[in-house]
């Protein structure tokens, strides 16, 4: 159902500004009750253009976000650094009382240790939960409004990486002062936590339609997330023999969080295998939830308008 | 596309509604699927327990710069169909062509932040509806303009008043220079200078060669505007037309969906049991503006009421109450008599133009506050001709003004 239009297209009459340069003047739309899946490459070609398009909304909306979030706070961006900081505070004091000690063979101060676990792993649940709860605030709009459906998700993971940066900001300098060594793998650090993020997105994308339908989705993942935390060594050192345990590898956050705090932090790892496996899988998975997240907004508006 | 192409095509569209959220939830879970799998068959246009067509078979086209008037009651499919011309959804049947640039009115100020100053709102709002900053910024002054939000532009959302939010958000929304406008009862709020205002704009932008499709209530105002009406009644399309024969055909629905008040007063075995209205010379319960129409008020009693009143209303579906008279006015006297008693009424040359109307009669005692029974809705009838016409080409509205022109000096 390609556009077919004519190169000849004149507005029937008209003086008034309709003579603009919009060169959608000339766009077709065909909407029909045909799965998208009947034509993949198109609906692929369908959602990278929207995604192109929805770029400068996207931005708009994030700064709208951004600015009306912090311009009814006091303390502004603290509350970015918060969460990670507050979760490493909970270990500290746990580990001071003698509660519990996890720290052992870890070869950093335990406090930058989980500190930099939990700024990584921060940014994988916010990029987990990210396509449920932007569908969710902007249902009522999805509902009224034709717009590229991308852009949304834009905005959760321009959401996602200010609050990274945010903290690493905050984050590498505290490294250095630790006397973390200087590797060049520092300066990579938000590459890599980028690919944890696309990870993350992927998994929340493919949960987000039935989320949307049913509210047991977004309990669990409440629910899960901090269960999830705790199998994932990141208030612990990495378990030996790495790859013998199939908890470590078969956790799809723990590969990549580990490789990213191991390069940070020492600048070698020895999860190399299952944190390249993870990495060549998340691509694939981003792709292919994000044309499941195109089909399935339709349906849910249908759904879930009023 | 060639000029000549419609600008919208909706084939046989239709779409299915299950009202029980349950179901609805688990044939939404049941439609991922089949969407994700690409299922074939024509699975979409069965129907599964509990569902029903919300929109059924509608079928039009629509040329560029037409303005056609979706009318209907509550509920006939209007804003589904609306919807789904929007593209917000797909339709269950049928295929929808839309040719040019697409903008829909079904809420205004939707993407509001109103933490969030005017103008910044201005920008969102736009790059939501699809423009560009540039774009926004080349027409920020006549949306200012055009919304009279004045200085406080650059105040936060959160303090305008409701009518202000409407103005920026419709000034916005108008302002992208849609080629296909769809508006969905948006313009039933604000005052009526704005409205004016928006009436006045929409009509700009079609006599610019936009097409418009408009949801909405006030059928006088519509007039301005439209010159096709489509009627939807029941979830189907029973009328696609001349703008002035749908809208009356919509008043007729109208007032025979209200549902009837009997309204009866003590224990009185007495009441109005029946308005029939004596067809017209066509034999049918239409007329022409200017014809006599009679009515036979039946009443109904166990016992003899002496000295009793009947007063007749005249209501049009438009605006309401027209007005009314009484017995006692032409000092016509009667008495009610069991089992039946029928009063005969005559309205010589009446004078209603286009449109659907009511005949109600209410029944009193000889007392003066003994109100016995009133059938309203009572009896309907239909003014079918001559047509009215906007644009001072003819007479419009409800009522038939009897007037005189002189050229003076």
């Amino acid at each position: 159902m390609a556009n077919e239009f004519e190169t000849s297209q004149t507005p029937p009459s008209g003086p008034i500004e309709s003579s603009n340069s919009n060169d959608d003047v000339d766009e077709v739309l065909v909407f029909t009750p045909d799965s998208g899946m009947t034509n993949p490459l198109q609906l692929f070609g369908d959602s990278l253009r929207d995604l192109w398009a929805g770029r400068e909304l996207a931005w708009r909306m994030f700064i709208r976000n951004i600015r009306g979030l912090y311009r009814q706070t006091f303390l502004g961006l603290f509350w970015a650094f918060l969460p990670p900081l507050a979760n490493t505070v909970v270990w500290l004091l746990l580990r001071q009382a003698g509660a519990i000690d996890l720290a052992e063979g870890i070869k950093v101060h335990y406090a930058v240790y989980v500190m930099t676990g939990m700024v990584i792993w921060q940014s994988f649940t916010e990029a987990l939960q990210a396509p449920l709860q932007a569908v969710n605030a902007n249902r009522n709009m999805l509902s009224k409004i034709r717009f590229p459906r991308e852009s949304i998700l834009l905005v959760s993971v321009f959401e996602v990486l200010f609050n990274l940066a945010v903290r690493l900001v905050v984050l590498v300098p505290l490294l250095l002062i630790f006397g973390i060594v200087w590797t060049p793998w520092l300066l990579l650090s938000p590459l890599l936590i980028l690919w944890l993020i696309f990870l993350g997105l992927a998994i929340g994308l493919y949960l987000m339609p039935i989320g949307m339908l049913y509210q047991d989705v977004g309990k669990l993942i409440a629910v899960a997330v901090p269960v999830w935390m705790i199998i994932t060594p990141i208030v612990y050192g990495p378990p030996d023999n790495w790859n013998s345990n199939p908890l470590n590898w078969l956790n799809p956050a723990s590969p990549l969080l580990t490789l990213t705090r191991d390069l940070m932090l020492f600048g070698t790892t020895e999860v190399w295998p299952s944190a390249i496996v993870y990495a060549a899988i998340t691509l694939p998975l981003l792709v292919t939830g994000m044309l499941y997240y195109r089909l399935s907004i339709p349906v849910l508006v249908e759904r879930i308008s009023s | 596309m060639s000029a000549n192409q419609p600008s919208v095509e909706v084939r046989n569209v239709s779409k299915k509604y299950c009202r029980n959220l349950k179901r609805s939830l688990r044939y939404g879970l049941a439609d991922l699927w089949s969407e994700t799998t690409a299922r074939r068959g024509g699975w979409r246009g069965k129907l599964r327990p509990g569902e029903f067509f919300a929109v059924d078979s509608v079928d039009f086209d629509m040329k560029a710069g037409e303005c056609i008037a979706l009318l209907g009651p509550n509920g006939a499919g209007k804003s589904t169909l609306l919807k789904m011309i929007a593209g917000l959804f797909k339709p269950d049947l049928g295929t929808i062509t839309v040719r040019g640039r697409l903008g829909a009115l079904i809420e205004l100020g939707t993407g509001f932040n109103t933490i969030l100053s005017g103008r910044e709102n201005v920008y969102v709002n736009g790059a939501i509806l699809g423009l560009t900053r540039r774009e926004v910024e080349d027409r920020f002054d006549a949306i200012m303009d055009f919304s009279e939000v004045g200085d406080v532009i650059d105040e936060p959302v959160r303090t305008y008043s409701t009518g202000m939010r409407l103005r920026l958000g419709f000034a916005v929304a108008t302002h992208m220079n849609p080629r296909v406008l769809l508006v969905d009862e948006v313009l039933a709020v604000g005052d009526v200078g704005f409205r004016m205002k928006c009436f006045n704009h929409i009509l700009k932008l079609v006599e610019s060669g936009m097409s418009l499709i408009i949801v909405s209530h006030a059928i006088g105002q519509l007039n301005r505007v439209s010159t096709r009406s489509i009627v939807m009644n029941k979830h189907k399309m029973i009328f696609d037309g001349d703008f002035v024969e749908g809208a009356s055909l919509y008043e007729k629905i109208q007032l025979e969906q209200h549902s009837a008040v009997n309204e009866v007063s003590g224990n009185e075995p007495c009441l109005v049991s029946a308005i029939e209205i004596e067809p017209s010379l066509s034999g049918s319960q239409q007329f022409k503006t200017g014809d006599d129409l009679s009515a036979r008020i039946v009443i109904t009693s166990k016992h003899t009421l002496k000295g009793a009143r009947l007063r007749i209303s005249i209501e049009s579906a438009r605006t309401g109450v027209l007005g009314g008279f009484g017995t006692p006015l032409q000092e016509f006297q009667f008495d009610v008599c069991p089992p039946q008693t029928t009063v005969r009424v005559t309205l010589p040359e009446l004078p209603l133009l286009m449109g659907a109307y009511t005949l109600n009669a209410t029944i009193y005692g000889p007392g003066r506050e003994e109100f016995i029974h009133r059938r309203k809705p009572g009896a309907t009838f239909e003014i079918t001709q001559p047509r009215t016409a906007s644009f001072g080409l003819g007479e419009d509205g409800v009522i038939r003004f009897r007037h005189l022109w002189e050229l003076l000096e």
